[in-house]
């Protein structure tokens, strides 16, 4: 036991001894870490956009692509009824007449 | 009005460098604590370094919010617990900076036995002793090595150990008597 008691005891001498001999730093050095810890942080912070950034180029594109197909869809179907308007025989406001004339003619 | 407001910042400059002056002695004063308890929980000597630079920085930032409930060193050591403790965590990812030249094993622990007045044989036994407590609490879970350290190095009362860990003090209390028989087994090896 009283071995056990001088390990710990001799133990905490050789920590204090090594805590006295440390060098203190200043006041100014120490704080000048705040200054030194903000770049990091600034690069990281840089680093994050960026990659954010290339992240949202693919949705970018997709949404880009999407809003395309959409609009030649658009187009195509405005041009299907201009043709379609196009090829009439007659005028749609005559069209209830001229399917109403064989059926009269046929009588 | 002008002459108003330009004494006031100078009081106010006034504040602020009586303030930094206060906080050099204050690190001038706990300094060696602070990196002796960081040196024996880390093990590396740049490691300790840093967090007791860091725990002085974030007090010094956080120095209007301290109450003064605790004693300086009990929040110092609350600071600097928490630091240790975050470290470690950022360590075990770091795998490639266990071996850095600056950690600390049994052997370099016997540079910090003092000359002074020790035979050579005498000498032996104590560079033993060190080593044994030294690899002992290398081992320990770090809860308990804190609790351990806190206790027989810092010499801090078990409430007081609690206020710094945020443990309770039955908490302290297992956790130091099974640091305390761990450390004890091993070194009991040494005879």
């Amino acid at each position: 036991m009283s071995h056990f008691r001088e390990a710990l005891g001799r133990f905490k001498d050789a920590v204090n001894q090594e805590g006295e001999r440390s060098q203190i730093p200043s006041l100014d050095r120490i704080l000048s870490r705040d200054h030194r810890a903000k770049v990091p942080r600034l690069r990281w912070a840089a680093a994050a956009a960026v990659v954010l950034m290339l992240a949202a180029i693919p949705t970018y594109e997709n949404v880009q692509r999407q809003r395309e197909i959409e609009q030649e869809k658009a187009d195509t179907l405005l041009m299907q009824q201009v043709n379609a308007g196009l090829a009439r025989s007659v005028p749609r406001a005559m069209a209830p007449l001229v399917d109403w004339a064989p059926s009269e003619a046929g009588q | 009005m002008e002459s108003v407001a330009t004494s006031r910042e100078i009081a106010s400059m006034e504040d602020r460098a009586a303030a930094i002056a206060d906080f050099d002695s204050v690190v001038r004063l706990y300094w060696p604590r602070i990196f002796r308890f960081a040196l024996a929980s880390l093990r590396d000597r740049d490691a300790a370094q840093t967090v007791a630079q860091d725990c002085f920085l974030k007090a010094y930032r956080g120095r209007d919010r301290f109450r003064g409930d605790a004693s300086l060193l009990t929040w110092l050591m609350q600071i600097t617990v928490n630091l240790v403790r975050d470290n470690a965590r950022s360590r075990r990812f770091q795998f490639w900076k266990r071996a850095s030249s600056s950690s600390i094993d049994g052997e370099a622990t016997r540079e910090w036995i003092p000359d002074a007045g020790i035979d050579p044989e005498r000498r032996i036994l104590v560079q033993e002793q060190v080593d044994a407590v030294w690899t002992a609490t290398g081992r320990l879970p770090e809860r308990q090595r804190t609790v351990f350290l806190l206790r027989y190095v810092e010499e801090m009362e078990l409430l007081e150990i609690a206020a710094v860990t945020g443990l309770k003090e039955g908490a302290v209390k297992v956790h130091l008597y099974r640091a305390l028989r761990s450390v004890r087994a091993q070194v009991g090896r040494l005879r």
